[in-house]
Formats: C-alpha cells, sequence, structure tokens
C-alpha cells in the first residue's frame, strides 16, 4: 500500500460490476473481469492454484522447459521401419501403439479397433478379421500409446513393427521422435478401414515406398523442418487440418532427392505421385517434428508446461513437463463444426488422434490466424481465426519466434501451455480437427473446432502441487 | 481505446531481475534500442540484430522506428511484463519465460595471448579517438598506483570526447571488462573495487545513459561486445574468426567499439597472463 | 402446478445479477416461486428444500428453477433466457469481439500499470482471488465476507513479506487517492487519514470530517478480524505505516472495536511511534485506556472525527461533548410528554452494524439496556430476531437478514417494513434508525420509507399516539442522493435528524429516560 499512496489508483474489479460502475462514474481507472470461478470451480484446488501462481521454483522450471522447446531444431534423418526405430517393436515383440493415452481393448472406439485389427493382418499374425480381434481382446497383441515411445499417430494412431516411420531428430538435444506414413484420405487404416485394399497398399508403402522415400530422406541429409513449417505459416497452413503447402514444400525437396537418387523411374514416379496426391502427407512429419520439440522440454520438475495434449475417441488426455509420465485424462469436449452432407453429430466418433501435439506447439489451432478456412465450419470470418490465435496467448508462456504469423503482424505464434493459466483464465486450448465417423472404415465425416476439457488441467495441477509441497518454498 | 499491442520478448539480460513490481520512464529511443529508466538502474529494449545487454530484451523486431514510442512515455512493470504507455495506445512486452542471455567467461589464457594482444591493436588503434589511448594509459597507471589519485585522474576522463557514450566512458568500460573479469584474478578483483569507489561520484558528470553503462560495468555487468572481447582475446577463436571478431568490434559505433578496444588492451597487458584460473565460487 | 428448470453449462454470474434476475421472474404473474443460482452444493440443497427440484449440475453451471402455472413458467424461462444471454459485443469492421478479461493474470497482461484488486467474489473463490493478485504485485481491497481465517492469515502474512496490503476481508470501504472503493461517501480531499475496521464506522468518520470542512487524504479498510489475537492487526499496522509516510496526511484516526489486548497494545505503541497525532476509537472501550503521546482515545466515532479535525487546525484533540441543547431537551420533552403510558421503549432499526453497535452504547450510558441479534457486552440476545421485545436496537444487515437478500444499505424495503412495524406497537416511544447514502448506497433511499411511515404514524396517531422517529444521516451534499435532499424529506415526514449516530443515540436515550420517570 505504501507504494500505491502517491501514485494514480488502477483497479482491476473481480466480483460485483456495480463497483466498477462507481469507479468509473468518480473519474477512476478501472478494469472489470468477466470472472467465473477457477480451477474448474473447486474452491480448494484454487486456493493450491493460486499459491503456484509467481511461484518462484514453477516460473524457473518454466522457463528451463519453455527454452528448451525454443531451442529445439528438427531435422528429419530418416524413414526406418518400425522394429529397427522404435526398441519397444523390434525383437519379434507383439505389439502395437496406438494414439491417445492408455485404453483397453474393451474400451476402444470403433476406428481404432478397426485398425488394430487391420494392423494385426498386416503383420501376419492373424489371417482373418475375428481372429485378429480375438488377438487383440485376448492381450496376446500389447496395446500402447504412440507417446509411451517418442512416436506420434492422427487419427487412430496405429504403428505397428512393419510400418515404416519417419525418425525426426532434435540436433540441439539429440532426442528422437517418430510418425506413421499418411495413407491419403477415404477408406485408410486410420479411420478404421481394414479390407484387402487397405492392406494392400500398406503393402505397398511398406515395401517399395519405403525403399524409395528412405532413399531420398537420406540424400536429402537431415532437412531443417522448423524453417519448412515457418514457410508453410506464411502459406496458408495451420499444420494440422491444412497441411497442402508445406506438402507441397516437401514434395519438391523429395522429388529432386529421388531424381538424383538414380533409382528406377518406375519406382520413383508412382512414390511421387502418391505424395503429389495426398494433400496432407506432411502432416505426420509435423508431428513427429512437434514431438520432438515438446519432448525436449519433458522432464523439468515443477514445470506446469503441458507438453503432450492426445485423444483416443473416448478420452482427452495430458502431461505436464513437472509431473513425468503421468496421465491426466478426462472425456473428451465435443466437437462444434460442419458435417459433410449426409452425416450428422450422432455419426460422429469423439475426438481421436495424437495430431494435437501440433497445438501443443502452438501450431493448429493455436495457428488459426494463419489459415481461417477452418472457421467456416463454425460460422466464423477471418476475423475471428486470428482472435482465436490472440486468445491462445493467455494461456501461453510467450510466443514462438521461429513461427511468425503474418494475420498477428508476423508475431510468434503463441506457444508452450502453462497449465496454471488454463486453469486460471478458463481459456481452454482450442483445437483445429477433422471429425471421423464411429464405425470403423468409413472415414472423415466433418471438420471443426474443440477444446481441451479443463478437468485434465486440474488434475494435472493438483498433482503438480503435490511435487511442490515436499520442498519449501524459497520466499 | 486505443488497442494494446502484446509482444513477446525473444532474450532477456542476465542481470534483469525477475518479478519487479515498479514505474519508470523512457529515456532516450533510438532506432535499434529504447533506455528506460526504472527506478535508479536502466534497461534497454534491443531490436534483433542488437547486441545483448545485461538489463537488455530482446525483441523480434528490426527496428523500433515504427513503434512511435517517445522519450517520457510512462513505463510499469508487473510480473514479468513491462508496460510502454505511447500516445497511440500501450505496448506490452512479455518477459515471463524469455530464455536468458547469460555470458561464459573464459577460464583460461590461452598461449598466443601476446599476438592477439597485437591483432587487437591492429585493428583498433587507428580507428579509437585519438585521445583514448592516451586516457586508458593514464587510467591504468592511476589504477596500479604508479601516478596520482584513482579519483583525480578518472576526473578527468570521465564524459570526456564525442559520442552518445564519450569516449572516456568507453575506455574506462573496457578496462572494467578486463578487471572485472574472472581471469584477472584478485588483483583485478581489488581495482574493480577501487574503480567503483571512484566512479561513485562521478558518473553525474556525464550523459545519463552513460553514467548507467558506467555504474553497470562496476558491478560487473557488461554487455555482450565486451565480453566477446575479452574472450576473444584469452583465445579459443580459430585466426579467421578472430580477426573477424576484432574487426567487427573494432568498428561498432563512431569510435565506441574502437575506444573500449583501447581500454582492453591497456588493462589486458597489465592483468592478464597465460594460464588457467579458477573462476570465482 | 408445474416445475420447469433450465441449465446453462459454463455461464456464471454474480450475486447481485442473479438476485436481480431472480426478482423479476418472480414477479412474473402466475409464478409461485422462482430461483436462480450458481449450481453450487449448498445452493442445489436449497432448491432441494424449497422444493424446486433435485438437480446434478456442477458449480459453474447456471440453474433457473421456477414453479407456476404451466404458462407462467414458460414466461418465466424465457425471459430468463433474454436476461442472461451475454449480448454479442459489436464487430464492425470485421474486427473480432475484444478479447474478455477473465483473470487478474490477462489484466495484468494486457495494463501492468494495475496496481490495486478489488475483490467481491463469492467466499469460496476470493482468498485464492486475492493470493494472485498479491503475488502479481498488487494491493488487495477483498470486500467478500466468509474467508477462512487461516486463509487471511495466509494472506497477510504473504502480503506483509512484500510490504503490500490486504484491506480485508469484509471490508466494505476505502477510499484511496480520492477514488471509493465499495460503499464509500463523496467527501472533499484534505490532511486526514483514517484506518478502519469497520466499513460504516470509517463512512461515519469521514462524512463527519467533510461536515467539518476538512478533507480526507485516503482511508483505509482492515476487515473486521484483523485485530483479533490471531491475525494481530497486521493489516492495521500497514496501514498506519502507510498513512505515516504520506506526506499529505497530518492526523490518522485508527476505527474499530477494541482489538485483543496485545494487539491494541501493539496498535498503540505502532500509533506513538508515529510523528503524526492518532486519534483512536475503539467502539466500547473507555477512551482513558488509550495513551501515548500524541495518541489521543474518543469514546464515539463522531468525536474522533472532531478531534481529528481540531488536530489538523493545530489546535488540541478537542471533540464536542454530545449534550442536548437547550431547545433540543425542550423538544424531546414535549415529544415524550405527548405519549401513551404504553410507549417505553426504543426500538433501533440498522442498516449499519457498526451504527447499532455505537447506538446500544449510547443507551448503556444513559442505563438502557437493548435487546439485540448483535448485542454489546452486557446486553441481552433477542430471542428472535423479526420479533422485537422492550428495549430492542437490531442490525438489519446481519446475516440472518441478508440471505438471498440484497443488503439494506442496497435495497431498504425490509429495513422500512420493520421501521412500520415498530411504529405500530403500541409499545414503542422512539424508532431510531440511519440513512446511509454514497457509492453502492440505494440511490432513494428515503423514497419506500416516507409511504411506510406515513402509514404507520396515520395509524399510529388514530389510536392516540405519537411515535418519535430518530435518524441520522451518514452522507454528504456531494453524495449521489445529496444529503440535504435526504434530510429534508426525513423531516417533512416528521423524523428528528441529528448530525451524528452517536448525537441520534443520545436524543433516543433521553426520550426513554423521560418515558421511565428518570427525567430528562
Amino acid at each position: 500500500m505504501k507504494a500505491l499512496i502517491g501514485r494514480d489508483l488502477n483497479v482491476v474489479n473481480v466480483g460485483l460490476e456495480g463497483f466498477a460502475a462507481n469507479i468509473g462514474a468518480a473519474g477512476g481507472q478501472v478494469t472489470h473481469l468477466a470472472w467465473a470461478p477457477p480451477a474448474d470451480a473447486d474452491p480448494a484446488l484454487g486456493w493450491t492454484l493460486a499459491q503456484m501462481i509467481g511461484d518462484r521454483r514453477v516460473e524457473d522450471a518454466n522457463r528451463t522447459a519453455y527454452e528448451r522447446y525454443l531451442a529445439a531444431q528438427p531435422r528429419l534423418v530418416d524413414l526406418m521401419l518400425a522394429r529397427d526405430a522404435i526398441p519397444a517393436l523390434g525383437k519379434g515383440e507383439r505389439r502395437i501403439l496406438h494414439s491417445g493415452p492408455p485404453i483397453a481393448w474393451g474400451g476402444m472406439c470403433g476406428p481404432q479397433k478397426g485398425a488394430i485389427a487391420g494392423a494385426i493382418l498386416y503383420e501376419g499374425w492373424a489371417r482373418d478379421l475375428e481372429t485378429a480381434e480375438r488377438l487383440a481382446a485376448s492381450g496376446a497383441v500389447a496395446l500402447e500409446p504412440c507417446h509411451t515411445r517418442g512416436a506420434v499417430g492422427p487419427m487412430a494412431g496405429i504403428i505397428s513393427p512393419s510400418m515404416p516411420v519417419w525418425v525426426v531428430e532434435n540436433a540441439t538435444a539429440g532426442n528422437r521422435a517418430f510418425s506413421n506414413l499418411n495413407e491419403g484420405l477415404g477408406k485408410v487404416l486410420r479411420f478404421g478401414a481394414n479390407s484387402p485394399d487397405v492392406l494392400e497398399r500398406l503393402r505397398w508403402l511398406g515395401g517399395e515406398f519405403f525403399t524409395a522415400i528412405r532413399a531420398a530422406v537420406r540424400a536429402m541429409k537431415e532437412l531443417d523442418l522448423k524453417p519448412l513449417m515457418a514457410q508453410a505459416l506464411h502459406m496458408g497452413d495451420e499444420l494440422h487440418n491444412r497441411n497442402a503447402a508445406a506438402s507441397g514444400l516437401l514434395f519438391k525437396r523429395l522429388a529432386q532427392a529421388l531424381i538424383d537418387c538414380g533409382l528406377d523411374s518406375g519406382v520413383a514416379r508412382r512414390a511421387l505421385a502418391f505424395v503429389a496426391g495426398n494433400d496432407h502427407f506432411f502432416l505426420n512429419v509435423s508431428m513427429a517434428a512437434c514431438k520432438s520439440m515438446s519432448d525436449a522440454a519433458q522432464g523439468v520438475p515443477f514445470s506446469s508446461m503441458v507438453t503432450v495434449m492426445t485423444r483416443n475417441g473416448v478420452n482427452f488426455g495430458i502431461k505436464l513437463s513437472g509431473t513425468g509420465e503421468q496421465w491426466f485424462e478426462a472425456p473428451a469436449n465435443s466437437v462444434n463444426g460442419l458435417y459433410f452432407p449426409g452425416y450428422s453429430v450422432e455419426d460422429a466418433a469423439a475426438d481421436l488422434g495424437d495430431s494435437a501435439i501440433a497445438e501443443t506447439n502452438g501450431l493448429g489451432g493455436f495457428a488459426m490466424a494463419a489459415s481461417p478456412a477452418i472457421v467456416q465450419f463454425v460460422g466464423g470470418t477471418p476475423a475471428d481465426a486470428t482472435a482465436n490465435s490472440r486468445r491462445m496467448l493467455a494461456i501461453t508462456l510467450g510466443a514462438n519466434p521461429a513461427f511468425t504469423l503474418p494475420a498477428l503482424n508476423f508475431a510468434g505464434t503463441p506457444a508452450g501451455i502453462d497449465a496454471r493459466l488454463v486453469a486460471d483464465s478458463g481459456v481452454l486450448p482450442i483445437i483445429n480437427t477433422g471429425i471421423a465417423h464411429k464405425k470403423a472404415g468409413v472415414g472423415q465425416i466433418g471438420a471443426g473446432i474443440t477444446t481441451a476439457p479443463m478437468a485434465c488441467f486440474a488434475d494435472a495441477l493438483a498433482a503438480l502441487a503435490q511435487t511442490l509441497a515436499t520442498q519449501t518454498e524459497r520466499p | 481505446m486505443s488497442a494494446t499491442t502484446i509482444i513477446a520478448a525473444e532474450r532477456v539480460g542476465y542481470a534483469l531481475p525477475a518479478g519487479v513490481h515498479s514505474v519508470g520512464a523512457v529515456h532516450s529511443v533510438f532506432s535499434c534500442a529504447v533506455n528506460l529508466e526504472i527506478e535508479g538502474e536502466m534497461w534497454t529494449l534491443l531490436a534483433s540484430d542488437c547486441a545483448e545487454q545485461p538489463f537488455g530484451i530482446r525483441l523480434p523486431v528490426r527496428s523500433f522506428e515504427a513503434f512511435a514510442i517517445r522519450e517520457g512515455d510512462g513505463i510499469h512493470t508487473r510480473a514479468g511484463f513491462v508496460g510502454v504507455e505511447r500516445a497511440g495506445g500501450r505496448l506490452v512486452v512479455d518477459c515471463r519465460a524469455a530464455p536468458r542471455w547469460a555470458p561464459s567467461p573464459p577460464d583460461a589464457v590461452l598461449p598466443g595471448f601476446a599476438a592477439r594482444v597485437a591483432l587487437l591493436s591492429q585493428a583498433a588503434s587507428a580507428r579509437a579517438w585519438p585521445s583514448s589511448r592516451l586516457m586508458a594509459h593514464d587510467a591504468m597507471r592511476a589504477l596500479l598506483g604508479e601516478s596520482g589519485a584513482l579519483d583525480g585522474v578518472l576526473t578527468g576522463i570521465v564524459g570526456r570526447g564525442p559520442g552518445l557514450t564519450p569516449a572516456g566512458d568507453d575506455v574506462l568500460v573496457g578496462i572494467l571488462a578486463v578487471v572485472a573479469s574472472p581471469l584477472a584474478g584478485e588483483a583485478g578483483a581489488r581495482a574493480t573495487q577501487a574503480m567503483r569507489r571512484a566512479l561513485e561520484g562521478l558518473v553525474l558528470r556525464t550523459t545519463a545513459l552513460s553514467g548507467h553503462m558506467l555504474r553497470q560495468a562496476a558491478r560487473g555487468l557488461l554487455g555482450r561486445m565486451p565480453h566477446d572481447l575479452v574472450g576473444a582475446l584469452a583465445g579459443g577463436l580459430a585466426a579467421d574468426e578472430l580477426d573477424c571478431a576484432l574487426r567487427r568490434i573494432a568498428s561498432t559505433g563512431a569510435t565506441s567499439g574502437a575506444d573500449i578496444c583501447m581500454g582492453v588492451l591497456e588493462a589486458a597487458r597489465a592483468f592478464l597472463r597465460s594460464g588457467a584460473y579458477k573462476a570465482a565460487a | 402446478m408445474s416445475l420447469r428448470s433450465r441449465s446453462y453449462p459454463n455461464l456464471y454470474k454474480d450475486s447481485v445479477s442473479l438476485m436481480t434476475v431472480s426478482a423479476k421472474l418472480t414477479a412474473t404473474p402466475g409464478v409461485e416461486q422462482a430461483s436462480v443460482v450458481m449450481a453450487t452444493p449448498a445452493n442445489v440443497e436449497n432448491l432441494a428444500h424449497a422444493g424446486l427440484g433435485e438437480y446434478e449440475a456442477r458449480a459453474n453451471d447456471l440453474l433457473v428453477a421456477v414453479s407456476g402455472s404451466d404458462d407462467a413458467c414458460e414466461e418465466a424461462l424465457r425471459l430468463a433466457d433474454e436476461l442472461l444471454s451475454a449480448k454479442a459485443a459489436a464487430g464492425g469492421n470485421g474486427e473480432a469481439a475484444a478479447q474478455p478479461l477473465t483473470s487478474i493474470q490477462m489484466a495484468v497482461a494486457r495494463d501492468p500499470s494495475l496496481n490495486l484488486a478489488l475483490i467481491s467474489v463469492p467466499g469460496d473463490y476470493a482468498a485464492a482471488e486475492a493470493m494472485k493478485a498479491l503475488r502479481l504485485g498488487i494491493d488487495v481491497m477483498l470486500f467478500s465476507d466468509n474467508v477462512p481465517v487461516e486463509s487471511e492469515l495466509a494472506l497477510k502474512l504473504y502480503a506483509r513479506e512484500r510490504d503490500l496490503m490486504v484491506m480485508g476481508p469484509d471490508c466494505g470501504t476505502a477510499i484511496v487517492g480520492g477514488v471509493p472503493l465499495g460503499f464509500a461517501n463523496a467527501v472533499r480531499r484534505g490532511a486526514i487519514g483514517v484506518v478502519g475496521a469497520s466499513g460504516t464506522g470509517t463512512q461515519e468518520v469521514t462524512v463527519r470530517v467533510h461536515q467539518l470542512g476538512e478533507g480526507i487524504s485516503h482511508a483505509l479498510g482492515t476487515g473486521g478480524h484483523d485485530l483479533s489475537a490471531k491475525i494481530g492487526g497486521i493489516s492495521m499496522l500497514h496501514g498506519l505505516a502507510a498513512l505515516d509516510a504520506d506526506p499529505t496526511t497530518k492526523v490518522i484516526v485508527l476505527v474499530s472495536k477494541p482489538p485483543a489486548p496485545e494487539v491494541a497494545k501493539r496498535v498503540l505503541a505502532a500509533a506513538e511511534r508515529s510523528a503524526k497525532p492518532v486519534v483512536a476509537v475503539f467502539l466500547g472501550a473507555d477512551p482513558a485506556s488509550i495513551k501515548g503521546e500524541g495518541v489521543y482515545g474518543a469514546r464515539y466515532l463522531a468525536q474522533a472525527a472532531d478531534m481529528a479535525v481540531s488536530l489538523a487546525k493545530g489546535g488540541e484533540a478537542r471533540a464536542a461533548p454530545i449534550a442536548l441543547s437547550n431547545e433540543a431537551q425542550r423538544t424531546l420533552g414535549d415529544i415524550a410528554r405527548g405519549m401513551t403510558a404504553s410507549q417505553r421503549y426504543v426500538r433501533g432499526v440498522f442498516s449499519g452494524g457498526t451504527f447499532c453497535y455505537e447506538a446500544q452504547l449510547v443507551h448503556a450510558a444513559a442505563s438502557v439496556r437493548a435487546f439485540s441479534n448483535t448485542p454489546t457486552d452486557g446486553n441481552p440476545r433477542l430471542k428472535n430476531s423479526v420479533k422485537s421485545q422492550e428495549n430492542a436496537i437490531i442490525d438489519m444487515g446481519d446475516d440472518e437478514f441478508t440471505r438471498g437478500r440484497p443488503h439494506p444499505m442496497i435495497d431498504p424495503s425490509q429495513r422500512n417494513a420493520r421501521i412500520g412495524e415498530e411504529i405500530a406497537d403500541p409499545e414503542t416511544a422512539v424508532v431510531l434508525f440511519d440513512v446511509v447514502l454514497g457509492y453502492g448506497a440505494s440511490a432513494d433511499p428515503t423514497a419506500g420509507l416516507i409511504g411506510v411511515v406515513g402509514a404507520a404514524r396515520a395509524g399510529a396517531n388514530a389510536a392516540g399516539r405519537q411515535v418519535a422517529l430518530v435518524a441520522h444521516v451518514c452522507g454528504t451534499e456531494l453524495d449521489l442522493q445529496d444529503r440535504n435532499n435526504v434530510v429534508a424529506a426525513l423531516k417533512s415526514a416528521g423524523a428528528l435528524v441529528a448530525s451524528s449516530n452517536a448525537e441520534a443515540a443520545f436524543w433516543s436515550a433521553a426520550i426513554i429516560a423521560a418515558r421511565s420517570g428518570a427525567g430528562p
């Protein structure tokens, strides 16, 4: 108060609006908050949260985690078979990775079950779907989140040992992240389709395509991904739902490299045709790049920075840098969007996929200002897209200068979600997402915008508070 | 109600205090830097090309020309945010989680020191203000106790010469860059103390900007450029890199960089010896 | 008979807004009961008890429940929808709506020059908001009550370490740099600073200072528990130090009920160390117990103001004695003599808790014991607060009267009705009350009162009774309500208007003494 007396009063009014009106009427400066109870309206957690704001240990930890995230330099170093890149999938292990937080076979959504069954057939562990499903249900095939093994996959996000995976390495810290190949649109494994033609395509991807692209990737000698992604952001991509520009940029480099490799022209042509025909080809590369950046920030004690956001078609799951491998889950929020003709909300699967790793890194919904098209699905305008990006600044540690958004006057995209700020402000991370049909194999039926559920952040903060309680705070 | 612009800092200097809540004003505005006077200390907003400062806040901008910040604009800092009250709307700089720049002082003077000193002398002598070498020499003699009282000598140096930061001040910053370095050992620490005491009463004789710079330097808080210079002299850079670095520093500003070099040269000859030093605990 | 309801997920409205909507729904013809609340466990339970249904909802959901005829319920729900829907912020030139600020952190990011947080959210959440403000380096005024004392202590200890002040919890009044915070009066700026543990107590002192021609530098609040042994006067000590360091403050006034003994010692020691004269009014304590170099004790609020003003003028600490002028004696005597034998008692109906308290002290000093719902030491507790017995001086702002209803300072209708009842009671000789003006108070505090008083008096007159109405107005001519207008309105309704709460109580006690035959 001593500093206040003698200075001009500037009040923030939290509660009854009449008080703000009176201050204004008396000629004073006042800002009125549109306040609502924070921390999911839990008073005890709210008090705990209040003590984490400005806590030196959390601030220092966040600075460290955020710096590691900013300093990350993801490079595309290889394309390998999953069994060779990910130890847990090697040595003849019968293990399949899936998107989202952990979930038992019995609780999985239709598309994910269909995709797993298809992968079991692809691996040759069963000869028909029924057997494949029985194998999965019996536990004979281990099912784990991709995230547990440093990997990410969109939609059902299935990675099995014989599938090729992009290998992205963070040149700054050396950590690696992996993602599978994008099969294209329509009847594909990631939407749960597992018919013979799907498997046929997978075999081609795992065979001829794999050999060709691996050669090309190696010939490109460690392609720096951040500059490519930054360029795509200036070209109308947001790198979650819009990937056409980035896919085009990658195509340019692959084409050159493939030709330099001197491969059989038929092989090269087929490979390039596949890439050219898929506007989302880059998505999986982008996801692996984001995974490597987030992983760099993981594991800083006391940090409230969010390093994983993902969904498995039932639950939404997050991880914080400071709470290790612990998952914080809640039922996924509904998607606000438009459906393609003939489909409606009754047909929709719940939010699905590891692609929210984009938003975890300030891309996708956070970079909506770069790619306003998605707001049309929710009846918005480009100004709304920009406003959405701006609003995310309220819940992030800063803005990533590597990814600038022209619509924000080339300011960096909001990055580094701070769970404390989410719980305190009630502003939920916004995610641009496609909507899958709840039946396996039908495919995408719409697109729109959804948010991460508050309960995840509330639970995560409670756990983080426990770790802080074991140590006294320095004043 | 004019709009508020929020901009995230790219990097902040290691001396910038966290969690400070106070009030100040814009002291001076340049295209690549804006100086803020906050309760007796000088912080600086730096454009992306500008060298790091201990109280610097680096913004991802090319220049401050379009920002319309004026001398005297009010500053409020709170919880990691720095607000500038411009006529056309508030600018808020978000420093909360910005990575910190901190210098990593070398822990040894590698062989070949004399040659590097000669190289620096060659790069800087011609560019420095004519009296800088003499001022550096006089200051060193007084510091080493070989002439009259330090205060008296420094009185003739502080604030003397042309430039936003007068040449005499730059020379003293160069000297301080050396004596405050752990490489200068106990003797250097004592010399730093002496300089600090002597400068206390004298900083009012120069510009406010330069006075702050001197005060910070006397506390061992120096920007990237002087640190790099001392580091370059200590060794570790390849020959062409060294030449490049020295030339770049020596041609900073009108004579500013070269004047700093003059100070560094004189002090380096007296205080630096080849060998390893234990960094201060 | 229908019961209809609607829930709005994640829609939050403050208590005043909710009560306003509730009242409008209840007023809809055909509606029997209506309730608009946030679905906290306590509120959900209340709805069940009131027969308005059982609900499973989350505390951040808003519930509208209404019973009545089918059509009325339909209409009520439609009306609720209209009142509750947020107005879409005007877009224009393709610009998106301005970002709503939902947390103090967001507000600071937008404007780092914010330096005071005024917090009036429900008690469950208030301490957390205050802690966040402190952690962001912002001083706090905590209007909210029902904050646990452990939280209050944690807040004040944290604040003290960082040289910040927590005004509150339960702090209703402050004026900093001339800016009114909470319930406060428009008073001129001047040289007298106040640190008060009572909101209306602080208002009385600031208003009196203004009436005497002086002004207020700053009036700081400490909340009602600050001077307890557990809290130790942390905020009062900080406020005292702040005013001590303020060049514009020449005299300091401390307002409170008697602090816990060790705390009183600490506060008075600090007051003595101050270079400025300090006047302390610890209502209920003997002023003689307040001693020290440059420290002066006052018995009543108005006297504290008097003493401060005379000190500010460079004189001694002098207070006008509260005595009856000859004219006043004559008037009161006439009135007393005109009463029937049954009229023996005073009925105090107060909106300000501290005014109720001070009035009891004044009456006790004149040996008039009174029942109360908030009795001072030695006064008996009123068994049933809605029915007065013998001498009764009640605080209509106490919790039991304000559950789910606005405070009488904001909406005097419940208090006015009680005044009417007391006038109608044959045993009532004097009705004593306060009218509080200023920011936050009702814009027209006498409107309903004039009608109620008129009707009740007519009834009393018809039964041959003259009831004395004694009031004081806590306000200034600068207040929106304009004290001069309010005084005129009260006089035209036949009330005697005193210049302070203590004086009004003194007049009332004099009439009671006359009625009991003890003489003027």
